[in-house]
């Protein structure tokens, strides 16, 4: 029995549906509504309103309540962020056209540029000049800052940013702007954002494009989060709230606010996190969450209990999608993001095939509208969810509860017609291979995060969610020889959840150079650790936390000297205060990743890096789970291994005694699919275990 | 096909190539030392069929790794004896079709129960390897034996590690020993990783299965290459351009690149027979850099989706006599072939442009050419730091219907450029500016992209050279569509900056000075007032 009875509340924006998830005690809410793109809050409202009214209480009574939002993420993909300014050094006003100068596809002529956020005109230099050791060459020019200032606020700039060159070694300079600009505005104020507030780490593009990006989405999505404060506050509840952030951590509304750059991959990241809950719960120490929707499949590795993350995030390239070769191509973002590999499969990509007579799925998907061919809303071109219905994965009836009932008819003639005629294949093996294919596709997401990181799949544990994800985890884990799948309870609307678990969170960062050969304990790496530690408890406990409950983790990004290229380095307390110790961290971690070390090698430190961090406290499942009653049918034909088996189907609760395979398994919003050999037991946190064959109990 | 061969395994196994040459290749980017690899990506690695067929390549520098094919077959006729699990061969022999000596290849035999079932196959740029100037690219170099020592086919590594006898000879001809091994060790790094990944996949499908799906993979990129051909308009094409002479007042020396290109039904043949002989200039381009470009240019009139392999090559045929720039012989210096490898690809692809005329645009700068390298004075004994700097491309041709791109690697190349932050970390020197160039586009109904300008101070004597080229003859424009902006190189004493020669060593930097590059606009694509005069 759980005895806490806030209420609290979860609330995750996807393209199409809206999920909330609303908790008081044992009783658990979980809604779909549609996204209401013209004005987010509204769905997000009328969701909050549905999903406490199951529960019986009003939307007065929420004690907490948090987000994951896609408003920064959608600003930016469409453009709609605000008319910026930019003050850089005498030299570079050209930086954000320019970039790494890498094209997306080097055999591709047409593709153009990413065009920058800011137009060349709205970019304005200063003379100033600072050299890497953070000495200054040329002082800042203060009237050439207040002409610039005065400039750009004619043009209308909403925001400025800016960013000289080693302003992370030596903030002087950019603080010189950021006072001029406070002592000149007249009229509405313009915010300023400096980049060594933003991302004070060395490479002068990226830490430029997260400034931007930051100043670019502040206005917009600052008016988002304050128009649902606004509507919470209007029906009783608290104002403040909590966000989640690309990293996986939560900070308050107010905070996000003024930091937006951290909320590109809020939606995302939101899941993954749910997935390191249920790992911790369980005490498994490599897990692999795999996220399968509508038109993506994401990947992300979980290391006991904490996502691996990605320092080099790119938006709008191909960066994100773990393919380091196209780096340079997007808009750099140098916050912590959680390390996701995402492919663009899911169960609307659409199957076709190609001029060379080679079936291809994807990467165009029939989204949710027209949607796949089954759903009878006017798709005509087959998708992996009808290859699914054919091969007996899904079942007209009992599947899906959201979408209604679906036609096989409807997808075989598709198939039939669209691939398995011009391929000379039956609807069955047309149907196998694009199932098959998806497969393929989607485990190089899931290779992207283990093995190519150099960790053996056959030790991962595959935590499968998203609507589509427990249909096709099995046959993921059988290419990757991984042994077990868990399916959470709720996949469908599994990312809330996780939002009700999150740690808070506050990262900050630092470029530095430390030669560690000459560093002894008392130099600058531990007085940079104890400085970003000491801003990041601040900054955690202005949110209203209790200080005594502040977590603080510590990681330097080093190299051996020489070398261009950091590795990031976790530190645990007994290893950070030692250079010595620090310096084996770095051989060791370097010999995992790339296979070789140098231990005579002199390292250094590149960039310090802090997080503080409150924990979370998850919402306590029981094995109770959403019940779908009675599955409509009892048996139906499931095809495996290039024949149809006739397979029992189940529901949920009679994973208590366990369930062989062949199975199919219907809840509300999803079916898992159980192939011959595996066993699938539900355990104590409402979780479904399923064991594949040749794997240890 | 075969009739055991299943379209869905055929393209996830083809696909499985293609991620596991990208594993390898940031693999290697990760555990490389020199900056030209860690920031400028300057490496490539590809899987090769024992056939050498190449069946998948990284997306990587295209132009390289587009030689892996042949450079293979050649090391394994050279050294022609039988290869055991865990052997590496390395090495960097122009006539065996390395780029240049400062570009070494490395093959290594993927075993599948006692049985070599595929190659996996590197190539990275060395940033020294001797000869008369740091950097081992000397501009007026007459000779190869001024480039550097040329390595033939080694086993370099074996199961035991590093032949270090061998590599002992190496390390001590390069003026970077340190990066020198460092890097080999980021290239056998990347290798054993894609021979474990070619391992595991045979293990998941079978021997037989496995080569037999790659094979279709190449066959059906090939009847993808074929039809798509076979939509050009077929006839026979020319094409050329003028090398540049090493300053921006020389003499036309007459040498030129030209490539007479037939297409018909589904084949491409390219000819550069018309082309100069060789030159006692490091720009002579061997052959396996003369089938490069043309096999980069014809995969970019493709549609996107055609996987760049060995069935490309099928539908393609170089012919270069030897002893002509696009085919030398000994003693012929190569360190700055890839200014004609772009110019080969300039002239293959303007060919293929009259033949699809929707498809055509004007000429790019040529991408990443033209790196300039930097030695700041040492005492005697220290190891030097070479600065090599990646970062000076121009800009893309114009084409109908847009404009070029401004400030982007193009062509053959497709590297990053160096961050001032992180250069200003490990050499002596300022980026005063880093710019487009403004007014450098091509004239046109659609106008050229621009080129870059890029000031560097030096804050310690030092020994500057450079490796630039379109200083005489710039990008031309497409369908009277104008020129880009010829490059410019000068040199700033005390206030008075005065033209340096794009092509030359061993200039001697002191504190103070300053390097002042301008690189090239694209060309422009119609004319101006809107006709196409064609």
């Amino acid at each position: 029995m759980n005895l806490d009875h806030k209420l609290k509340v979860a609330v995750d924006i996807g393209g199409t549906f809206t999920d909330v998830m609303a908790v008081r005690g044992d009783a658990v809410a979980a809604v779909k509504v549609l996204s209401t793109p013209e004005d987010l809050s509204l769905g997000v409202m009328s969701g909050i309103d549905a999903a406490v009214s199951q529960l019986g209480g009003e939307i007065s009574e929420i004690s907490f309540l948090v987000h994951a939002t896609t408003a920064a993420t959608n600003a930016l993909l469409e453009r709609r962020g605000a008319r910026v300014g930019l003050i850089v050094t005498d030299g570079f006003r050209d930086i954000l056209e320019i970039g790494r100068q890498r094209r997306f596809d080097p055999y591709d002529l047409e593709r153009p540029k990413l065009a920058p956020l800011i137009p060349r005109e709205r970019v304005v230099e200063i003379p100033e000049r600072l050299d890497a050791n953070g000495d200054v060459l040329v002082a800042l020019d203060e009237t050439a800052v207040r002409a610039a200032i005065a400039d750009l606020c004619d043009q209308g700039a909403e925001a400025i940013a800016v960013s000289f060159i080693h302003a992370y070694r030596n903030p002087r300079h950019e603080r010189g702007v950021l006072e001029l600009a406070g002592s000149i505005q007249a009229g509405p104020e313009t915010p300023v954002f400096a980049s060594h507030r933003i991302a004070p780490e060395a490479r002068e593009f990226e830490r430029t494009s997260t400034t931007v990006i930051a100043a670019y989405l502040a206005p917009v999505v600052g008016r988002y989060l304050q128009a649902l404060s606004e509507r919470l506050a209007e029906q009783g509840a608290p104002r403040r709230y909590w966000v989640m952030k690309s990293s996986g951590g939560l900070f308050d509304s107010e905070t996000a606010r003024i930091h937006p750059e951290e909320l590109v991959e809020s939606g995302p990241a939101a899941g993954v996190i749910g997935a390191a809950l249920v790992a911790r719960e369980l005490n498994i120490p490599d897990i692999i969450s795999f996220d399968m929707g509508g038109t993506t499949a994401k990947a992300s590795l979980i290391n006991s209990g904490v996502p691996a993350m990605n320092y080099e995030y790119e938006v709008g390239g191909a960066a994100h999608a773990g393919g380091f070769l196209q780096k340079g191509t997007g808009y750099p973002l140098r916050v912590p993001v959680i390390d996701l590999a995402e492919v663009g499969t899911g169960g609307g990509s659409i199957a076709w095939i190609d001029p060379g007579g080679a079936l291809r799925v994807g990467p165009r998907s029939a989204g949710a509208a027209p949607g796949p061919v089954c759903y009878g809303r006017g798709g005509t071109e087959p998708t992996v969810t009808d290859a699914d219905l054919v091969l007996g994965y899904l079942d007209e009836v009992g599947s899906g509860q959201y979408l209604g009932r679906m036609s096989l008819d409807a997808a075989r003639d598709a198939i039939g017609t669209r691939i398995a005629d011009p391929l000379n294949l039956s609807i069955e093996e047309a149907a196998r291979g694009i199932f098959d294919l998806a497969n393929a596709q989607m485990a190089d997401a899931v290779r992207l995060v283990s093995v190519a990181r150099g960790i053996d799949p056959r030790t991962l544990t595959l935590v499968a969610f998203g609507g589509a994800g427990p249909v096709h985890a099995w046959a993921i884990a059988q290419q990757l020889l991984i042994g077990t799948i868990l399916i959470p309870p709720y996949p469908g609307v599994y990312s809330a959840l996780g939002l009700l678990g999150a740690d808070f969170r506050v990262d900050k960062s630092r470029g530095v150079r430390i030669a560690l050969a000459a560093a002894t304990a008392d130099d600058d790496l531990s007085r940079t650790f104890a400085e970003l530690a000491a801003q990041a408890t601040q900054e955690i406990r202005s949110q209203g936390h209790d200080a005594d409950a502040v977590e603080i983790r510590y990681a330097a990004d080093m190299r051996y000297l020489g070398q261009s290229y950091e590795v990031n380095v976790v530190l645990t307390d007994a290893v950070r205060t030692d250079p010595t110790k620090i310096q084996t961290a770095f051989h060791e971690e370097h010999e995992r990743l790339y296979g070789h070390a140098s231990p005579g090698e002199p390292v250094e430190v590149i960039t310090v890096r802090v997080s503080a961090r409150i924990a979370g406290a998850p919402p306590k499942l029981t094995d109770e789970g959403p019940d779908s009653g009675s599955p409509p049918s009892r048996t139906r034909r499931l095809a495996f291994d290039g024949a149809a088996h006739t397979t029992q189907v189940y529901s949920r609760h009679d994973a208590e005694r366990g369930i062989e395979g062949p199975a199919a398994i219907e809840q509300s919003d999803t079916t898992v699919i159980v192939p011959p050999d595996a066993r699938v037991t539900l355990l104590h946190n409402g979780c479904l275990r399923m064991a594949l064959k040749g794997t240890s109990e | 096909m075969t009739p055991d061969i299943d379209p869905v395994t055929m393209q996830v196994v083809g696909n499985y190539c293609r991620t596991v040459t990208n594993e390898v290749e940031v693999a290697m980017i990760r555990a490389a030392y020199s900056p030209v690899t860690k920031e400028a990506f300057d490496c490539s690695a590809g899987i090769i069929d024992p056939s050498s067929e190449f069946w998948a390549l990284a997306d990587a520098i295209p132009v390289q790794c587009s030689v892996l094919a042949t450079v293979h077959r050649a090391m394994l006729e050279n050294y022609g004896q039988p290869l055991e699990p865990g052997d590496i061969l390395f090495t960097n022999d122009p006539w065996s079709g390395c780029p240049h000596l400062n570009d070494f290849v490395s093959i290594a035999p993927v075993f599948a129960e006692d049985e070599i079932i595929a190659y996996v196959g590197t190539l990275m740029h060395q940033t020294d390897v001797g000869g008369k100037t740091p950097g081992s690219m000397p501009a007026d170099a007459t000779e190869i034996f001024q480039e550097g020592f040329q390595v033939p086919v080694q086993r370099l590594f074996t199961r035991d590690g590093f032949n270090e006898p061998v590599l002992s000879i190496l390390l001590a001809n390069s003026r970077t020993p340190t990066s020198f091994r460092g890097d080999l060790a980021a290239q056998v790094a990347g290798t054993r990783l894609g021979i474990r990944r070619v391992q595991e996949a045979v293990a998941r499908f079978g021997k037989e299965s496995f080569v037999a799906h790659a094979r279709a993979y190449v066959d059906y990129s090939e009847r993808r290459v074929r039809d798509q051909l076979r939509q050009l308009t077929p006839g026979a094409y020319s094409a050329a351009r003028h090398v540049d002479g090493p300053d921006y007042d020389s003499e036309d020396q007459g040498i030129a690149v030209v490539a007479d290109v037939v297409i018909g039904d589904g084949q491409v043949s390219v000819d550069f027979s018309r082309s100069s002989d060789q030159v006692p200039r490091p720009l002579n381009c061997v052959l396996s850099n003369a089938i490069a470009p043309s096999l980069v240019a014809l995969r970019c009139m493709l549609d996107n989706d055609v996987p760049m392999n060995g069935g490309l090559q099928r539908a393609l045929t170089v012919t270069c006599v030897p002893g002509s720039i696009l085919n030398p012989v000994l003693p012929a210096p190569v360190g700055a072939r890839a200014v004609v490898a772009s110019l080969a690809y300039d002239c293959v692809l303007e060919c293929l442009g009259q033949a699809a005329p929707d498809r055509a645009c004007a000429t790019s700068s040529g991408g990443t050419t033209m790196p300039f390298i930097w030695a700041p004075q040492t005492t005697p004994g220290e190891e030097p730091r070479i600065l090599v700097d990646n970062s000076l491309t121009g800009g893309t041709g114009a084409r109908s219907g847009a404009d070029g791109m401004d400030a982007v690697d193009n062509t053959v190349t497709n590297a990053m450029n160096y961050p001032a932050e992180m250069l200003e970390q490990e050499y002596p020197a300022i980026v005063e500016r880093h710019e487009l160039r403004d007014g450098s586009g091509g004239a046109g109904q659609y106008q050229g992209g621009l080129g870059l300008r890029r000031v560097l101070r030096f804050l310690a004597p030092g020994s500057l050279a450079l490796r630039g080229h379109r200083h005489q003859y710039p990008p031309p424009g497409f369908a009277g569509g104008g020129p880009g902006a010829p490059s410019r190189f000068a040199v700033e004493r005390d206030g008075v900056a005065k033209p340096v020669s794009p092509q030359s060593s061993a200039i001697v930097t002191e504190a103070g000075d300053r390097l002042i590059a301008e690189t090239p606009g694209g060309g422009g694509f119609g004319s101006l007032d809107g006709a196409k005069d064609g």
